[in-house]
């Protein structure tokens, strides 16, 4: 089973609720989290942690917070028998939490990019099939939220070059791995994908509203 | 153009372009653009970063890995800008 738990900031919190997200978190993690400049930033990765906390939580593994290490790519892991992976983007915190797959998650809001001076950044078929969709700027949104999911499932993080990551519809490739990419739809201003090891059948969506 | 005026230039174009809401005064030459520490920006802003070059430096980047090498710190995509760019000497 997999399970998408996410969450939205709000207007409403206050600084009291901010406060008390940071309580909520091992010291190590609130450290690591505070070290950015931007308020913003720290507001949402606050939330990402939280909604791991609760992942943990509602999966029978309370103490699994307080035993999450960096692996030397900066992907947070527990060497156990789960995975999960949190992601955030402007209002939105996501994490993926899975007893049976290997697991990577990456949201974006969508916004206006200027994509004519990054052709680079992509394969020639890729910058193909970009053009030939009548929206492009959505379906670059797709692609990039394809290829960080899987840069995340594989936790090598930006050690494989970018172009090295192969997308064919719902699979990603990186050298000899295999990750299949599900499109979770959550919000029509934002863009969200998850990878897994294995095809997944089903998966949870559950919203969480922290309240303080 | 000195190296602190490249900085401080390109301090605030990145603020304004990534929208971002930091106090300039805490980003210092080092800080860290990426990663859990200093700016914490992603990778759609690296993409940000890599067009902010192009139209206001004049530089295309032809190979993806250059923006792991330059764009760690204000100090190092100084350096960059100051080595590509024609348009600022």
């Amino acid at each position: 089973m997999l399970a998408i738990y996410y969450t939205q900031k709000s207007d409403v919190m206050t600084p009291l609720f901010w406060e008390w997200c940071r309580l909520q978190l091992p010291a190590t993690i609130r450290d690591r989290i505070e070290r950015k400049v931007s308020r913003e930033k720290i507001q949402t990765s606050l939330l990402g942690y939280l909604l791991l906390k609760e992942s943990f939580e509602r999966n029978g593994l309370p103490q699994a917070i307080d035993m999450i290490k960096q692996s030397p790519t900066g992907r947070p892991n527990i060497v156990q028998d789960f995975d999960f992976n949190i992601s955030h983007s402007a209002q939105y915190a996501v994490c993926a939490f899975s007893k049976k797959y290997s697991i990577g998650i990456d949201i974006e809001k969508i916004k206006p990019i200027s994509l004519e001076f990054l052709q680079s950044f992509f394969n020639q078929d890729e910058w193909a099939e970009l053009h030939q969709n009548e929206n492009t700027q959505e379906q670059f949104y797709r692609l990039w939220t394809k290829k960080e999911a899987v840069v995340k499932a594989d936790g090598r993080g930006l050690n494989i070059p970018l172009k090295e990551i192969i997308i064919r519809n719902n699979q990603g490739f990186v050298e000899r791995a295999k990750w299949f990419l599900q499109e979770i739809p959550l919000d029509q201003n934002y863009m969200m994908h998850v990878a897994t090891n294995e095809p997944i059948s089903e998966y949870q969506r559950v919203k969480i509203s922290f309240k303080g | 153009m000195e190296k602190s005026a490249v900085i401080d230039v390109l301090k605030t174009q990145i603020i304004q372009q990534l929208n971002l809401d930091i106090d300039p005064k805490t980003v210092t030459a080092d800080s860290y653009l990426f990663g859990d520490a200093g700016l914490g920006l992603d990778s759609i802003d690296a993409l940000e970063l890599v067009v902010l070059l192009d139209k206001n430096y004049d530089i295309k980047i032809g190979n993806p890995e250059d923006v792991k090498e330059h764009f760690k710190s204000l100090s190092t995509l100084a350096d960059y800008v100051l080595e590509k760019s024609p348009v600022v000497a």
